[in-house]
């Protein structure tokens, strides 16, 4: 399946019918936590958007979300609107996952998620890799400042 | 019959639509918790078009 990114189905749905006034099924405002950086070890794909497994503690035990940050944009730099390139934000902060526990495991995309506990909240855009990864026991994967998470709307 | 020829451009095309739109990507490292080192870096499909639109859209001072 070809690899995607962007809004997921679920987020291109909710933000069109809060744009456009409708309450039921509107975007959910987020907490002032802010968004929360996850694992996955399916793809969410071109196609569907939608979908991906979720790295689960019974498998990594040390597994968690990270908070990509505290401060008042919590942990992106948002660019203003540039003609033909868009609105660009990406990640201000370092982002380092928990060292991988019990299993190796398998990275084929990251997405971002409304709150910290696993398996709730509204997963609100990602990104898939073309081909997964696999992640032994004893490494972090990291998301580096400014690079590890660049997304722009246009 | 004939046949008016006239030297009128074309019409423009129609604008396309221009729904909201976004991709993303990213570096992503994997690195050995014990000694720091980098084993892998990986960049995803889309990261190299949003890296460059992040270049240009940063302040230059």
């Amino acid at each position: 399946m070809a690899a995607g990114s962007g809004f997921t189905a679920a987020a291109d749905a909710s933000i069109t019918r809060t744009i456009i006034g409708v309450t039921s099924g509107a975007y959910a405002t987020l907490s002032t936590n802010g968004m929360y950086a996850a694992c996955y070890s399916t793809q969410f794909t071109a196609a569907t958007k939608a979908g991906a497994t979720e790295w689960a503690t019974a498998s990594d035990g040390s597994y968690a979300r990270q908070q990509m940050g505290l401060s008042t944009a919590f942990g992106w730099s948002i660019a203003a609107y540039v003609n033909s390139t868009g609105v660009v934000w990406s990640n201000s902060n370092t982002i380092t996952f928990p060292a991988v526990t019990l299993n190796n495991q398998t990275l084929f995309a990251l997405g971002w998620v409304d709150v910290v506990t696993l398996g709730s909240g509204n997963i609100n855009f990602f990104y898939d890799l073309t081909t997964s990864l696999t992640v032994n026991i004893g490494t972090n994967v990291i998301l580096s400042g400014s690079t590890g998470a660049v997304f722009t709307t246009y | 019959m004939d046949v008016e020829i006239t030297n009128e451009p074309p019409p423009p095309p129609r604008a396309a639509p221009s729904p909201l739109r976004m991709k993303g990507g990213g570096e992503i490292q994997i690195v050995e918790e014990a000694t720091g080192k980098v084993l892998h870096t990986v960049q995803s499909p889309d990261f190299l078009e949003v890296n460059e639109r992040r270049l240009r859209a940063e302040p230059k001072y």
